[in-house]
Protein backbone atom coordinates (compact mmCIF):
# COMPACT_ATOMS: atom_id res chain seq x y z
CA UNK A 1 0.00 0.00 0.00
CA UNK A 2 1.24 3.45 -0.76
CA UNK A 3 1.53 5.47 2.41
CA UNK A 4 3.23 8.49 3.81
CA UNK A 5 6.82 9.03 2.81
CA UNK A 6 8.76 9.76 5.95
CA UNK A 7 11.82 11.77 5.08
CA UNK A 8 14.80 11.10 7.31
CA UNK A 9 17.48 13.21 5.73
CA UNK A 10 20.47 11.81 7.52
CA UNK A 11 23.13 13.13 5.25
CA UNK A 12 24.55 15.85 7.56
CA UNK A 13 24.04 13.97 10.78
CA UNK A 14 25.93 11.30 12.61
CA UNK A 15 24.56 7.78 12.38
CA UNK A 16 23.06 7.55 15.95
CA UNK A 17 21.39 10.95 15.53
CA UNK A 18 19.86 9.87 12.23
CA UNK A 19 18.50 6.68 13.80
CA UNK A 20 17.03 8.56 16.75
CA UNK A 21 15.55 11.15 14.44
CA UNK A 22 13.94 8.49 12.26
CA UNK A 23 12.63 6.64 15.32
CA UNK A 24 11.11 9.87 16.64
CA UNK A 25 9.48 10.45 13.28
CA UNK A 26 7.96 6.96 13.22
CA UNK A 27 6.76 7.44 16.79
CA UNK A 28 5.16 10.75 15.85
CA UNK A 29 3.35 9.14 12.95
CA UNK A 30 2.07 6.35 15.22
CA UNK A 31 0.82 8.86 17.77
CA UNK A 32 -1.00 10.80 15.08
CA UNK A 33 -2.48 7.58 13.69
CA UNK A 34 -3.73 6.36 17.05
CA UNK A 35 -5.12 9.79 17.86
CA UNK A 36 -6.98 10.03 14.59
CA UNK A 37 -8.38 6.51 14.88
CA UNK A 38 -9.54 7.27 18.40
CA UNK A 39 -11.28 10.45 17.27
CA UNK A 40 -12.94 8.76 14.32
CA UNK A 41 -13.81 5.69 16.34
CA UNK A 42 -13.44 3.48 13.32
CA UNK A 43 -11.81 0.12 13.92
CA UNK A 44 -10.62 -0.18 10.36
CA UNK A 45 -9.01 3.25 10.30
CA UNK A 46 -11.73 4.48 8.00
CA UNK A 47 -10.38 7.97 7.57
CA UNK A 48 -6.84 6.89 6.87
CA UNK A 49 -4.64 9.92 7.32
CA UNK A 50 -1.62 8.79 5.35
CA UNK A 51 -2.99 9.89 2.05
CA UNK A 52 -1.41 10.90 -1.19
CA UNK A 53 -0.23 14.46 -1.53
CA UNK A 54 -1.74 14.75 -5.00
CA UNK A 55 -4.34 12.02 -4.78
CA UNK A 56 -2.99 10.30 -7.84
CA UNK A 57 -0.58 7.57 -6.87
CA UNK A 58 0.11 4.12 -7.96
CA UNK A 59 -2.19 1.84 -6.04
CA UNK A 60 -1.79 -1.82 -5.42
CA UNK A 61 -3.62 -3.92 -7.90
CA UNK A 62 -5.37 -7.00 -6.62
CA UNK A 63 -8.15 -9.30 -7.68
CA UNK A 64 -11.73 -8.17 -7.26
CA UNK A 65 -13.38 -9.46 -4.14
CA UNK A 66 -10.32 -9.35 -2.01
CA UNK A 67 -9.96 -7.21 1.05
CA UNK A 68 -12.61 -5.33 2.98
CA UNK A 69 -14.77 -6.74 5.72
CA UNK A 70 -17.50 -9.30 5.85
CA UNK A 71 -21.09 -8.33 6.54
CA UNK A 72 -20.89 -9.87 9.99
CA UNK A 73 -17.90 -10.15 12.26
CA UNK A 74 -17.22 -12.12 15.37
CA UNK A 75 -16.71 -9.90 18.36
CA UNK A 76 -14.38 -10.77 21.18
CA UNK A 77 -17.26 -12.30 23.11
CA UNK A 78 -18.28 -14.52 20.23
CA UNK A 79 -21.43 -12.51 19.46
CA UNK A 80 -22.06 -11.63 15.85
CA UNK A 81 -21.85 -7.90 15.19
CA UNK A 82 -23.22 -6.16 12.14
CA UNK A 83 -20.67 -4.27 10.11
CA UNK A 84 -21.53 -0.74 9.07
CA UNK A 85 -22.25 -0.41 5.38
CA UNK A 86 -19.76 2.28 4.35
CA UNK A 87 -17.42 2.98 1.50
CA UNK A 88 -14.74 1.15 3.51
CA UNK A 89 -16.55 -2.14 4.06
CA UNK A 90 -17.80 -5.17 2.20
CA UNK A 91 -21.28 -6.44 3.01
CA UNK A 92 -21.72 -10.08 2.18
CA UNK A 93 -25.15 -11.39 1.33
CA UNK A 94 -26.42 -8.05 0.03
CA UNK A 95 -28.90 -8.58 -2.79
CA UNK A 96 -27.67 -7.44 -6.19
CA UNK A 97 -29.22 -4.42 -7.88
CA UNK A 98 -31.83 -5.95 -10.20
CA UNK A 99 -31.91 -3.04 -12.65
CA UNK A 100 -28.48 -1.35 -12.76
CA UNK A 101 -29.41 1.04 -15.57
CA UNK A 102 -32.92 2.01 -14.50
CA UNK A 103 -33.94 5.41 -13.18
CA UNK A 104 -35.97 5.95 -10.04
CA UNK A 105 -38.67 8.39 -9.03
CA UNK A 106 -36.10 10.52 -7.16
CA UNK A 107 -36.97 9.48 -3.61
CA UNK A 108 -33.98 9.39 -1.29
CA UNK A 109 -33.79 8.45 2.38
CA UNK A 110 -31.66 9.42 5.33
CA UNK A 111 -31.37 7.10 8.37
CA UNK A 112 -32.58 8.93 11.47
CA UNK A 113 -30.71 6.47 13.67
CA UNK A 114 -28.37 3.51 13.14
CA UNK A 115 -30.63 0.99 11.47
CA UNK A 116 -30.16 -2.60 10.31
CA UNK A 117 -29.81 -3.38 6.62
CA UNK A 118 -31.78 -6.49 5.66
CA UNK A 119 -31.41 -8.88 2.75
CA UNK A 120 -35.19 -8.75 2.28
CA UNK A 121 -38.11 -7.06 4.07
CA UNK A 122 -38.28 -8.56 7.54
CA UNK A 123 -35.45 -10.92 6.67
CA UNK A 124 -31.92 -11.38 7.90
CA UNK A 125 -29.95 -8.31 8.94
CA UNK A 126 -26.71 -8.20 6.98
CA UNK A 127 -25.26 -4.85 7.99
CA UNK A 128 -25.96 -1.55 9.74
CA UNK A 129 -26.56 1.87 8.20
CA UNK A 130 -25.51 4.94 10.15
CA UNK A 131 -26.96 8.46 9.83
CA UNK A 132 -23.58 9.97 8.98
CA UNK A 133 -20.69 8.69 6.95
CA UNK A 134 -18.57 11.18 5.02
CA UNK A 135 -21.52 13.56 5.13
CA UNK A 136 -25.12 12.92 6.16
CA UNK A 137 -26.06 9.56 4.70
CA UNK A 138 -28.60 9.85 1.86
CA UNK A 139 -29.44 6.75 -0.19
CA UNK A 140 -31.54 6.38 -3.35
CA UNK A 141 -34.72 4.30 -3.06
CA UNK A 142 -35.03 1.71 -5.85
CA UNK A 143 -38.06 -0.16 -4.51
CA UNK A 144 -40.64 -0.05 -1.72
CA UNK A 145 -42.75 -2.76 -0.15
CA UNK A 146 -45.02 -2.76 2.89
CA UNK A 147 -43.20 -0.12 4.86
CA UNK A 148 -39.73 -1.20 3.72
CA UNK A 149 -37.51 0.59 1.23
CA UNK A 150 -34.77 -0.92 -0.88
CA UNK A 151 -31.72 1.27 -1.29
CA UNK A 152 -28.35 1.19 -2.99
CA UNK A 153 -25.54 0.60 -0.51
CA UNK A 154 -22.22 2.49 -0.33
CA UNK A 155 -20.27 -0.67 0.57
CA UNK A 156 -18.58 -3.24 -1.62
CA UNK A 157 -19.29 -5.10 -3.81
CA UNK A 158 -20.60 -2.78 -6.52
CA UNK A 159 -24.31 -3.12 -7.14
CA UNK A 160 -25.12 -4.00 -3.53
CA UNK A 161 -28.59 -3.20 -2.24
CA UNK A 162 -30.42 -3.67 1.04
CA UNK A 163 -33.79 -3.15 2.70
CA UNK A 164 -34.35 -0.62 5.48
CA UNK A 165 -37.39 -0.10 7.67
CA UNK A 166 -39.27 2.97 6.50
CA UNK A 167 -39.96 4.19 10.02
CA UNK A 168 -36.23 4.68 10.63
CA UNK A 169 -35.86 7.03 7.68
CA UNK A 170 -36.35 10.62 6.64
CA UNK A 171 -37.53 10.94 3.06
CA UNK A 172 -36.79 13.59 0.46
CA UNK A 173 -36.91 14.10 -3.28
CA UNK A 174 -34.10 14.92 -5.68
CA UNK A 175 -35.07 16.02 -9.18
CA UNK A 176 -31.60 15.26 -10.53
CA UNK A 177 -30.02 12.28 -12.23
CA UNK A 178 -26.37 12.12 -13.29
CA UNK A 179 -25.60 10.09 -16.41
CA UNK A 180 -22.01 9.06 -17.02
CA UNK A 181 -21.35 7.68 -20.50
CA UNK A 182 -18.04 5.85 -20.57
CA UNK A 183 -18.06 5.28 -24.34
CA UNK A 184 -18.46 8.93 -25.31
CA UNK A 185 -16.70 10.13 -22.13
CA UNK A 186 -19.43 12.61 -21.34
CA UNK A 187 -21.38 13.41 -18.21
CA UNK A 188 -24.94 14.70 -18.43
CA UNK A 189 -26.90 16.30 -15.62
CA UNK A 190 -30.67 15.94 -15.83
CA UNK A 191 -33.33 17.65 -13.77
CA UNK A 192 -36.80 16.09 -13.89
CA UNK A 193 -35.70 14.27 -17.03
CA UNK A 194 -34.49 17.39 -18.85
CA UNK A 195 -30.81 17.80 -19.60
CA UNK A 196 -29.42 20.90 -17.94
CA UNK A 197 -25.74 20.29 -18.61
CA UNK A 198 -23.33 18.09 -20.56
CA UNK A 199 -19.56 17.99 -20.25
CA UNK A 200 -16.54 15.97 -21.50
CA UNK A 201 -14.97 13.86 -18.79
CA UNK A 202 -11.92 11.76 -18.07
CA UNK A 203 -12.50 8.16 -16.99
CA UNK A 204 -10.57 5.14 -15.75
CA UNK A 205 -7.75 3.52 -17.70
CA UNK A 206 -8.46 0.13 -19.31
CA UNK A 207 -6.75 -1.68 -16.43
CA UNK A 208 -8.46 0.46 -13.78
CA UNK A 209 -11.81 1.16 -15.41
CA UNK A 210 -14.61 3.27 -14.01
CA UNK A 211 -17.25 0.70 -12.99
CA UNK A 212 -20.55 0.77 -14.84
CA UNK A 213 -23.90 0.44 -13.10
CA UNK A 214 -26.21 2.33 -10.80
CA UNK A 215 -24.69 4.23 -7.92
CA UNK A 216 -25.19 7.56 -6.15
CA UNK A 217 -23.60 10.69 -4.73
CA UNK A 218 -22.35 9.52 -1.35
CA UNK A 219 -20.68 12.66 -0.06
CA UNK A 220 -19.24 16.08 -0.68
CA UNK A 221 -15.99 17.11 0.94
CA UNK A 222 -13.03 19.41 0.75
CA UNK A 223 -9.50 18.36 1.56
CA UNK A 224 -6.98 21.08 2.18
CA UNK A 225 -4.13 18.62 1.70
CA UNK A 226 -4.78 18.11 -2.00
CA UNK A 227 -4.95 20.50 -4.88
CA UNK A 228 -6.61 18.58 -7.70
CA UNK A 229 -10.18 19.55 -6.87
CA UNK A 230 -11.81 22.19 -4.65
CA UNK A 231 -14.57 19.72 -3.79
CA UNK A 232 -14.60 15.93 -4.17
CA UNK A 233 -17.83 14.01 -4.67
CA UNK A 234 -17.35 10.35 -3.69
CA UNK A 235 -19.84 7.87 -5.13
CA UNK A 236 -21.24 4.64 -3.73
CA UNK A 237 -19.13 2.58 -6.14
CA UNK A 238 -15.59 1.25 -6.00
CA UNK A 239 -12.87 0.31 -8.40
CA UNK A 240 -13.25 -3.31 -9.43
CA UNK A 241 -9.49 -3.67 -9.87
CA UNK A 242 -8.11 -1.67 -6.94
CA UNK A 243 -9.12 -3.01 -3.55
CA UNK A 244 -7.45 -0.03 -1.97
CA UNK A 245 -5.84 3.06 -3.32
CA UNK A 246 -3.79 5.86 -1.81
CA UNK A 247 -4.75 4.68 1.64
CA UNK A 248 -8.45 4.66 0.77
CA UNK A 249 -10.82 1.89 -0.23
CA UNK A 250 -10.82 2.40 -3.96
CA UNK A 251 -13.83 4.71 -3.77
CA UNK A 252 -14.82 6.18 -7.12
CA UNK A 253 -15.44 9.92 -7.10
CA UNK A 254 -16.26 12.87 -9.29
CA UNK A 255 -13.76 15.73 -9.13
CA UNK A 256 -11.80 18.19 -11.22
CA UNK A 257 -8.18 17.83 -12.29
CA UNK A 258 -5.40 20.44 -12.45
CA UNK A 259 -5.12 20.17 -16.23
CA UNK A 260 -7.97 19.90 -18.70
CA UNK A 261 -6.06 17.67 -21.11
CA UNK A 262 -7.35 14.66 -19.20
CA UNK A 263 -10.88 15.38 -20.39
CA UNK A 264 -11.92 12.98 -23.13
CA UNK A 265 -9.25 10.46 -22.08
CA UNK A 266 -9.23 7.19 -20.17
CA UNK A 267 -6.33 7.93 -17.86
CA UNK A 268 -7.62 7.86 -14.27
CA UNK A 269 -7.62 5.07 -11.73
CA UNK A 270 -11.41 4.93 -11.93
CA UNK A 271 -12.48 8.39 -10.85
CA UNK A 272 -14.51 10.64 -13.09
CA UNK A 273 -12.65 13.86 -13.85
CA UNK A 274 -14.86 16.77 -14.84
CA UNK A 275 -14.33 20.40 -15.87
CA UNK A 276 -14.68 23.07 -13.20
CA UNK A 277 -18.05 24.36 -14.41
CA UNK A 278 -19.43 20.81 -14.22
CA UNK A 279 -18.20 20.47 -10.66
CA UNK A 280 -19.81 23.80 -9.76
CA UNK A 281 -23.17 22.45 -10.95
CA UNK A 282 -22.71 19.01 -9.44
CA UNK A 283 -21.93 20.38 -5.99
CA UNK A 284 -25.48 21.80 -5.98
CA UNK A 285 -26.95 18.33 -6.46
CA UNK A 286 -28.32 16.63 -3.32
CA UNK A 287 -26.50 13.67 -1.86
CA UNK A 288 -28.29 10.42 -2.64
CA UNK A 289 -28.86 11.51 -6.24
CA UNK A 290 -28.69 8.61 -8.67
CA UNK A 291 -25.59 8.24 -10.86
CA UNK A 292 -26.10 5.96 -13.86
CA UNK A 293 -22.84 4.83 -15.43
CA UNK A 294 -23.13 3.07 -18.79
CA UNK A 295 -20.91 2.11 -21.71
CA UNK A 296 -22.60 4.39 -24.24
CA UNK B 1 -81.80 -18.26 -21.32
CA UNK B 2 -78.69 -16.27 -20.61
CA UNK B 3 -75.43 -16.26 -22.43
CA UNK B 4 -71.93 -16.33 -21.18
CA UNK B 5 -69.96 -13.28 -20.30
CA UNK B 6 -67.23 -12.17 -22.62
CA UNK B 7 -64.84 -9.26 -22.33
CA UNK B 8 -61.76 -11.43 -21.93
CA UNK B 9 -59.91 -9.34 -24.48
CA UNK B 10 -61.08 -6.14 -22.85
CA UNK B 11 -59.99 -7.33 -19.45
CA UNK B 12 -56.58 -8.36 -20.77
CA UNK B 13 -56.04 -5.02 -22.46
CA UNK B 14 -57.21 -3.30 -19.30
CA UNK B 15 -54.78 -5.29 -17.18
CA UNK B 16 -51.88 -4.54 -19.49
CA UNK B 17 -52.77 -0.86 -19.50
CA UNK B 18 -52.93 -0.87 -15.73
CA UNK B 19 -49.60 -2.66 -15.43
CA UNK B 20 -47.94 -0.22 -17.83
CA UNK B 21 -49.43 2.73 -16.01
CA UNK B 22 -48.20 1.39 -12.70
CA UNK B 23 -44.70 1.01 -14.11
CA UNK B 24 -44.70 4.55 -15.48
CA UNK B 25 -46.13 5.85 -12.25
CA UNK B 26 -43.36 4.19 -10.31
CA UNK B 27 -40.65 6.15 -12.04
CA UNK B 28 -42.25 9.42 -12.96
CA UNK B 29 -43.98 11.28 -10.25
CA UNK B 30 -45.44 11.86 -6.85
CA UNK B 31 -48.99 12.79 -7.69
CA UNK B 32 -51.45 10.65 -5.82
CA UNK B 33 -54.54 10.35 -8.02
CA UNK B 34 -57.85 9.34 -6.53
CA UNK B 35 -58.66 5.66 -7.07
CA UNK B 36 -62.04 4.76 -8.52
CA UNK B 37 -64.11 1.70 -9.27
CA UNK B 38 -67.17 0.75 -11.32
CA UNK B 39 -69.19 -2.38 -11.85
CA UNK B 40 -72.34 -3.35 -13.70
CA UNK B 41 -74.04 -5.90 -11.50
CA UNK B 42 -73.56 -7.84 -8.30
CA UNK B 43 -75.78 -10.60 -6.98
CA UNK B 44 -74.72 -12.52 -3.90
CA UNK B 45 -73.47 -15.94 -4.94
CA UNK B 46 -74.66 -15.51 -8.51
CA UNK B 47 -72.70 -12.65 -10.10
CA UNK B 48 -70.15 -12.60 -7.35
CA UNK B 49 -67.63 -10.96 -7.80
CA UNK B 50 -69.41 -8.28 -9.78
CA UNK B 51 -69.30 -8.08 -13.56
CA UNK B 52 -68.13 -6.20 -15.51
CA UNK B 53 -65.78 -4.57 -13.05
CA UNK B 54 -62.88 -2.12 -13.38
CA UNK B 55 -60.66 -0.35 -10.89
CA UNK B 56 -58.30 2.55 -11.39
CA UNK B 57 -55.76 2.75 -8.60
CA UNK B 58 -53.38 5.23 -10.21
CA UNK B 59 -55.74 7.58 -12.02
CA UNK B 60 -55.38 6.06 -15.48
CA UNK B 61 -58.72 5.39 -17.11
CA UNK B 62 -59.85 1.78 -17.20
CA UNK B 63 -62.86 0.50 -19.13
CA UNK B 64 -64.52 -2.81 -19.73
CA UNK B 65 -67.71 -3.99 -21.34
CA UNK B 66 -69.88 -7.04 -21.34
CA UNK B 67 -72.51 -8.12 -23.85
CA UNK B 68 -74.12 -10.73 -21.63
CA UNK B 69 -74.07 -11.80 -18.02
CA UNK B 70 -73.35 -15.31 -16.79
CA UNK B 71 -76.41 -17.54 -16.92
CA UNK B 72 -78.64 -16.74 -13.95
CA UNK B 73 -82.39 -16.49 -13.23
CA UNK B 74 -82.33 -13.02 -11.69
CA UNK B 75 -80.77 -10.58 -14.10
CA UNK B 76 -80.36 -10.15 -17.81
CA UNK B 77 -78.98 -7.32 -19.92
CA UNK B 78 -77.76 -6.67 -23.43
CA UNK B 79 -74.78 -4.41 -22.81
CA UNK B 80 -72.82 -3.14 -19.86
CA UNK B 81 -69.99 -0.61 -20.01
CA UNK B 82 -67.98 0.43 -16.98
CA UNK B 83 -65.29 3.09 -16.76
CA UNK B 84 -63.09 4.23 -13.88
CA UNK B 85 -60.44 6.95 -13.85
CA UNK B 86 -58.97 9.70 -11.72
CA UNK B 87 -61.78 10.60 -9.33
CA UNK B 88 -64.49 9.64 -11.80
CA UNK B 89 -66.41 6.48 -12.63
CA UNK B 90 -69.47 5.59 -14.67
CA UNK B 91 -71.70 2.66 -15.56
CA UNK B 92 -74.14 2.21 -18.43
CA UNK B 93 -76.46 -0.79 -18.63
CA UNK B 94 -78.80 -1.38 -21.57
CA UNK B 95 -81.96 -3.50 -21.76
CA UNK B 96 -81.93 -4.62 -18.16
CA UNK B 97 -84.42 -7.18 -16.88
CA UNK B 98 -84.71 -8.18 -13.22
CA UNK B 99 -86.31 -11.59 -12.71
CA UNK B 100 -86.85 -11.73 -16.47
CA UNK B 101 -89.29 -14.68 -16.45
CA UNK B 102 -89.92 -18.00 -14.89
CA UNK B 103 -90.00 -16.76 -11.34
CA UNK B 104 -87.45 -16.68 -8.60
CA UNK B 105 -84.85 -19.34 -7.85
CA UNK B 106 -86.14 -21.79 -5.22
CA UNK B 107 -83.96 -20.58 -2.36
CA UNK B 108 -85.01 -17.00 -2.91
CA UNK B 109 -88.63 -17.90 -3.32
CA UNK B 110 -88.47 -19.75 -0.01
CA UNK B 111 -86.88 -16.79 1.70
CA UNK B 112 -89.51 -14.44 0.34
CA UNK B 113 -92.46 -16.76 0.99
CA UNK B 114 -93.94 -14.62 3.78
CA UNK B 115 -94.02 -11.67 1.44
CA UNK B 116 -95.11 -13.41 -1.73
CA UNK B 117 -97.91 -15.56 -0.35
CA UNK B 118 -100.31 -12.75 0.55
CA UNK B 119 -99.53 -10.95 -2.69
CA UNK B 120 -100.23 -14.03 -4.72
CA UNK B 121 -103.46 -14.89 -2.94
CA UNK B 122 -104.54 -11.26 -3.04
CA UNK B 123 -103.98 -11.10 -6.76
CA UNK B 124 -105.74 -14.35 -7.39
CA UNK B 125 -108.77 -13.20 -5.46
CA UNK B 126 -108.79 -9.74 -7.02
CA UNK B 127 -108.50 -10.90 -10.57
CA UNK B 128 -111.17 -13.56 -10.04
CA UNK B 129 -113.65 -11.18 -8.47
CA UNK B 130 -113.16 -7.69 -9.89
CA UNK B 131 -110.04 -6.73 -11.89
CA UNK B 132 -110.96 -3.04 -11.68
CA UNK B 133 -110.49 -2.85 -7.93
CA UNK B 134 -107.68 -0.92 -6.32
CA UNK B 135 -104.61 -3.05 -6.05
CA UNK B 136 -103.13 -1.23 -3.10
CA UNK B 137 -105.25 -3.06 -0.54
CA UNK B 138 -103.86 -6.37 -1.73
CA UNK B 139 -100.22 -5.35 -1.61
CA UNK B 140 -97.84 -4.08 1.05
CA UNK B 141 -98.37 -0.36 1.56
CA UNK B 142 -94.65 0.31 1.08
CA UNK B 143 -95.02 -0.67 -2.57
CA UNK B 144 -97.51 2.10 -3.20
CA UNK B 145 -94.97 4.36 -4.98
CA UNK B 146 -94.70 1.63 -7.55
CA UNK B 147 -98.04 -0.15 -7.54
CA UNK B 148 -100.29 2.87 -7.46
CA UNK B 149 -99.16 3.53 -11.00
CA UNK B 150 -100.26 0.13 -12.21
CA UNK B 151 -103.50 -0.66 -13.92
CA UNK B 152 -105.28 -3.49 -12.09
CA UNK B 153 -106.80 -4.72 -15.31
CA UNK B 154 -103.42 -4.96 -17.00
CA UNK B 155 -102.04 -6.76 -13.98
CA UNK B 156 -104.75 -9.37 -14.18
CA UNK B 157 -104.21 -9.68 -17.93
CA UNK B 158 -100.54 -10.26 -17.33
CA UNK B 159 -101.33 -12.93 -14.80
CA UNK B 160 -103.19 -14.81 -17.47
CA UNK B 161 -100.94 -14.15 -20.44
CA UNK B 162 -97.50 -14.84 -19.12
CA UNK B 163 -94.76 -13.56 -16.97
CA UNK B 164 -93.06 -10.35 -17.98
CA UNK B 165 -89.95 -9.26 -16.15
CA UNK B 166 -90.54 -8.13 -12.61
CA UNK B 167 -88.61 -4.94 -13.35
CA UNK B 168 -87.03 -3.81 -16.59
CA UNK B 169 -85.45 -0.68 -18.01
CA UNK B 170 -84.12 0.37 -21.38
CA UNK B 171 -81.16 2.19 -19.93
CA UNK B 172 -79.60 2.57 -16.48
CA UNK B 173 -76.69 4.93 -15.96
CA UNK B 174 -74.84 6.16 -12.91
CA UNK B 175 -71.71 8.26 -12.65
CA UNK B 176 -69.68 9.90 -9.94
CA UNK B 177 -67.30 12.83 -10.08
CA UNK B 178 -65.50 13.37 -6.82
CA UNK B 179 -68.21 13.35 -4.18
CA UNK B 180 -71.22 13.96 -6.40
CA UNK B 181 -73.23 11.48 -8.42
CA UNK B 182 -75.75 11.33 -11.26
CA UNK B 183 -78.39 8.70 -11.85
CA UNK B 184 -80.79 7.91 -14.68
CA UNK B 185 -83.19 5.10 -15.45
CA UNK B 186 -84.98 5.27 -18.79
CA UNK B 187 -88.33 3.53 -19.29
CA UNK B 188 -88.63 1.64 -16.03
CA UNK B 189 -91.32 -1.02 -16.15
CA UNK B 190 -92.88 -3.03 -13.36
CA UNK B 191 -94.43 -6.24 -14.61
CA UNK B 192 -94.40 -4.75 -18.08
CA UNK B 193 -96.10 -1.49 -17.17
CA UNK B 194 -94.06 1.68 -17.40
CA UNK B 195 -93.80 3.54 -14.12
CA UNK B 196 -92.15 6.68 -12.85
CA UNK B 197 -88.67 6.19 -11.49
CA UNK B 198 -88.77 6.59 -7.73
CA UNK B 199 -86.89 9.62 -6.59
CA UNK B 200 -85.18 11.51 -8.05
CA UNK B 201 -83.72 12.25 -4.65
CA UNK B 202 -80.79 10.13 -3.53
CA UNK B 203 -81.52 7.12 -1.33
CA UNK B 204 -85.17 6.68 -2.18
CA UNK B 205 -85.99 3.56 -0.20
CA UNK B 206 -88.85 1.12 -0.55
CA UNK B 207 -88.53 -0.93 2.61
CA UNK B 208 -90.49 -4.14 2.78
CA UNK B 209 -89.36 -4.74 6.30
CA UNK B 210 -88.01 -7.10 7.37
CA UNK B 211 -87.45 -9.06 4.21
CA UNK B 212 -86.59 -6.71 1.41
CA UNK B 213 -85.22 -3.22 1.16
CA UNK B 214 -84.99 -1.58 -2.24
CA UNK B 215 -83.05 1.65 -2.69
CA UNK B 216 -83.01 3.67 -5.88
CA UNK B 217 -80.15 6.11 -6.47
CA UNK B 218 -78.32 4.84 -3.42
CA UNK B 219 -75.48 7.15 -2.42
CA UNK B 220 -73.06 6.76 0.45
CA UNK B 221 -69.52 7.54 1.56
CA UNK B 222 -67.16 5.16 3.31
CA UNK B 223 -63.45 4.39 3.47
CA UNK B 224 -63.42 3.63 -0.25
CA UNK B 225 -64.84 7.02 -1.15
CA UNK B 226 -68.17 8.21 -2.54
CA UNK B 227 -70.41 5.59 -4.15
CA UNK B 228 -73.58 5.92 -6.18
CA UNK B 229 -75.67 2.91 -7.21
CA UNK B 230 -78.68 2.88 -9.51
CA UNK B 231 -80.52 0.25 -7.53
CA UNK B 232 -79.63 -1.80 -4.51
CA UNK B 233 -81.82 -4.57 -3.15
CA UNK B 234 -81.17 -6.13 0.22
CA UNK B 235 -83.00 -9.33 1.06
CA UNK B 236 -83.05 -11.06 4.45
CA UNK B 237 -81.29 -8.17 6.13
CA UNK B 238 -78.43 -8.12 3.70
CA UNK B 239 -77.81 -11.86 3.42
CA UNK B 240 -78.74 -11.62 -0.21
CA UNK B 241 -77.89 -8.51 -2.15
CA UNK B 242 -78.50 -7.26 -5.66
CA UNK B 243 -76.73 -4.13 -6.89
CA UNK B 244 -77.21 -2.65 -10.32
CA UNK B 245 -74.72 -0.11 -11.69
CA UNK B 246 -72.28 0.99 -9.00
CA UNK B 247 -69.70 3.78 -9.37
CA UNK B 248 -67.21 4.67 -6.62
CA UNK B 249 -64.96 7.72 -6.64
CA UNK B 250 -62.13 7.49 -4.11
CA UNK B 251 -60.59 10.48 -2.48
CA UNK B 252 -57.03 11.42 -3.33
CA UNK B 253 -54.66 9.77 -0.94
CA UNK B 254 -53.25 12.20 1.53
CA UNK B 255 -49.64 11.47 0.78
CA UNK B 256 -47.64 14.65 0.81
CA UNK B 257 -44.93 14.94 -1.81
CA UNK B 258 -41.47 14.33 -0.53
CA UNK B 259 -39.74 17.53 0.54
CA UNK B 260 -36.98 18.72 -1.74
CA UNK B 261 -33.62 17.26 -0.71
CA UNK B 262 -31.13 19.74 0.70
CA UNK B 263 -28.16 21.07 -1.22
CA UNK B 264 -25.11 19.47 0.36
CA UNK B 265 -22.53 21.44 2.27
CA UNK B 266 -19.04 20.02 1.72
CA UNK B 267 -17.37 18.78 4.87
CA UNK B 268 -13.65 19.06 5.53
CA UNK B 269 -12.21 15.58 5.65
CA UNK B 270 -9.75 13.25 4.01
CA UNK B 271 -10.86 10.30 1.94
CA UNK B 272 -8.43 9.02 -0.65
CA UNK B 273 -10.36 8.33 -3.84
CA UNK B 274 -9.19 6.64 -7.02
CA UNK B 275 -8.07 9.93 -8.56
Amino acid sequence: MTGRHTSATAGARTWPTAVLSAAAGVLAVLVVLVGLMWMIGSPDGAEYPGRAEQGEQTGETSRPGQGGQAGQAESGTGAVELVDSTTHTTVEGAPVDPAPQQGTDGVIVHPLRPTPVHAEPGGEAIARMTPTQISDTWLPVIDERDGWVRVLLPSRPNGSTGWLRGEDLERAFTPYTIHVHLGSMTLRLLSRGDEIGSWPIGIGKPDTPTPAGRTFLLGSFTDAAQQFSPVILPLGSHSDTLDDFGGGSGTVAIHTWPTEDVLGTATSHGCIRVPRDALDRLTEVPLGTLVLVDQQ
Amino acid sequence: MKRRALAGVGATVGSLTAATALLIGAVSGHASPAPSEAYGAFITGVIDPPQPHVQSTDGTEQSDSLAELPDNPLLDLRAATVTAGDSHASVELANVEIVPSGGLPPELEEALQPLLDPVESGFTQLCAEDPTQDLSEQLPAELDPLTEQLSPQQMCDIAEDGTPALLSADLITVACEGDSGTFEIANLRLLGQEIEVPGPDANTEIPLDPLVNITFNKQFSDDDGFTTQAMAVEIAEGEFEVVLASATCGTAQDEPEEPMAPKPTPVETQLPVTG
